[in-house]
């Protein structure tokens, strides 16, 4: 009897794992940014160690995938996962930049990593959040906007870091070239988060 | 020789029965085989049931079919059949309804019911529009309704499987009686059509269902659904009422339907021309071949 019937559930394992990949970003961006007051190798090595978490859940939600929900939403969910996979990248590869900074980081550009943190850490909540809505129902808009004017706030003050390094005094190339890096890598963790909530939203306004 | 010519219109009816099950059947499973619900064989045994429940309703239908025309139906389905099979293989989506319906009543334009026909093509034109209103409906439920996603992709799994039901159903009690009825409005040989439909669909209905759905459920699932449910509801109405009419142009309406919810300028309304226009100019062409031939025959 079991062809009239859905024996698994397969989407809410899939909604569930990607909610636990989002929980590790929020834990590693959280690590990162004690990471730089003390620069800690535990520290580091924890961020490593939830970056490989998070690709063992990606992993899991694609296979995950062929079995659960109709195939018009596979793709876009497919998507989702690989750029919120790019996500704990993003902050590892920052993390290991960082640790091969041997040279204080200006203070004024700390204080603003710190704040696009800290963005970011919001716009995961709020990813969260969207994430819940398809299981439990609720506002999906307010996240949405929410996720947006974060990824705004981010583009600015990553413009206003970029006009106060030009004027900076840099000791050599590759000073230069780390702090640019690890300004980029952790900026672009919002721009990842904005394109997943767009890859979702195209998910929620097809099942309106 | 009644015996000979009695099978010969038994054969053809089921054979344009077989072309329903090979054509039709999109109609019903494209939905479920484009979502990937469950294997096409598991989907066709659904389809089966549902068209037997259908074969037991098919009477009313049957009634309104045999007593359109009186007299010998079989050239009417002859005709009828090779039409089927020339627009089949060309392609072109038209109702195999009005074929049938247009071929009899120009083929015995003397002896047909000229009022039941005019009723019969009323409810060619109220169909799409009442399917038009249903998935309008349904779709502005749906859409502000507070059911969040995760259970809605259920409903809708399910959902699928009871809409293409409906129309597995509608094609036993509507459709196969509109191809048999002329020649019984026996159960028996209804249910010998509903067979006749589940191995089209078997053989044949695979790779439309698989086309027709895809691009339905690529679409967007939730207007797939509703379209079809709709249609669904629509005919089964009008089966009620004994008059032949077609899903196809049913899910037509339905789409157009779900289509105005977003305001009037989402419709293409040259493409929704172009297909009023084929389903004037087919059932035009049945009436008028049959019409030729009898003038033809009887001078």
């Amino acid at each position: 009897m079991t062809i009239f019937l859905f024996k698994r559930k397969p989407e809410k394992e899939v909604i569930n794992l990607l909610k636990t990949h989002v929980s590790l970003s929020i834990d590693s961006i959280k690590v990162l940014d004690e990471y730089i007051d003390d620069k800690s190798d535990n520290k580091l090595r924890e961020i490593i160690k939830l970056e490989k978490e998070g690709d063992e859940i990606r992993k899991r939600v694609i296979l995950n995938l062929y079995e659960a929900f109709l195939p018009s939403m596979k793709k876009e969910l497919n998507y989702s996962i690989e750029i919120l996979d790019e996500v704990l990248d993003s902050i590892k590869h920052g993390a290991l930049i960082y640790n091969l900074m041997t040279f204080d980081l200006d203070d004024t550009i700390e204080k603003k990593c710190k704040l696009i943190l800290n963005i970011s850490l919001n716009m995961l909540n709020s990813m969260y959040n969207l994430i819940d809505v398809f299981e439990n129902g609720g506002d999906f808009k307010k996240h949405i906007k929410d996720i947006k004017a974060g990824e705004e706030k981010i583009d600015d003050i990553h413009h206003e870091i970029y006009r106060y390094m030009v004027n900076m005094k840099i000791n050599s190339f590759w000073e230069g070239k780390l702090m640019s890096d690890f300004v980029d890598k952790i900026t672009e963790i919002s721009d990842y988060i904005e394109n997943v909530s767009d890859e979702f939203q195209i998910i929620y306004l097809s099942y309106r | 020789m009644i015996y000979i010519l009695e099978s010969i219109a038994l054969l053809s009816g089921l054979y344009i029965a077989f072309v329903i099950g090979a054509n039709d059947t999109a109609n019903a499973l494209g939905t479920s085989v484009g979502a990937k619900l469950m294997s096409y064989k598991k989907l066709v045994l659904i389809f089966g049931i549902f068209v037997l429940l259908g074969c037991l309703n098919a009477h009313n239908v049957g009634h309104t079919m045999s007593t359109i025309v009186s007299g010998n139906v079989i050239p009417s389905l002859v005709i009828a059949g090779l039409i089927i099979t020339v627009i089949t293989y060309k392609k072109i989506p038209i109702s195999t309804h009005q074929v049938i319906v247009c071929a009899l009543v120009g083929l015995n334009m003397s002896s047909a019911n000229m009022e039941l026909f005019v009723k019969i093509v009323g409810s060619w034109i109220i169909s799409p529009v009442l399917t038009a209103s249903i998935s309008f409906t349904l779709y502005k439920l749906f859409e502000h309704s507070n059911i969040p996603i995760l259970k809605r992709v259920e409903l809708l799994k399910y959902g699928l499987i009871l809409s293409g039901g409906l129309i597995a159903y509608n094609l036993g009690s509507n459709d196969l009686p509109t191809a048999l009825g002329a020649i019984s409005n026996n159960t028996d040989v209804f249910f010998m059509g509903g067979i006749a439909i589940i191995i089209g669909a078997l053989l044949f209905g695979k790779g439309v269902s698989e086309t027709v759905g895809m691009n339905l459920v690529k679409l967007s699932p939730l207007t797939a659904f509703v379209a079809q449910l709709s249609a669904g509801i629509s005919v089964f109405v009008f089966t009620q009422f004994g008059m032949p009419v077609s899903t196809t142009q049913a899910i037509i309406g339905g789409v157009v339907g779900v289509g105005l919810t977003k305001g009037i300028k989402t419709v293409k309304w040259k493409t929704l021309l172009n297909i009023i226009l084929g389903w004037i100019s087919a059932p035009g062409f049945a009436l008028i071949v049959g019409y030729l031939i009898e003038v033809l025959k009887y001078g």
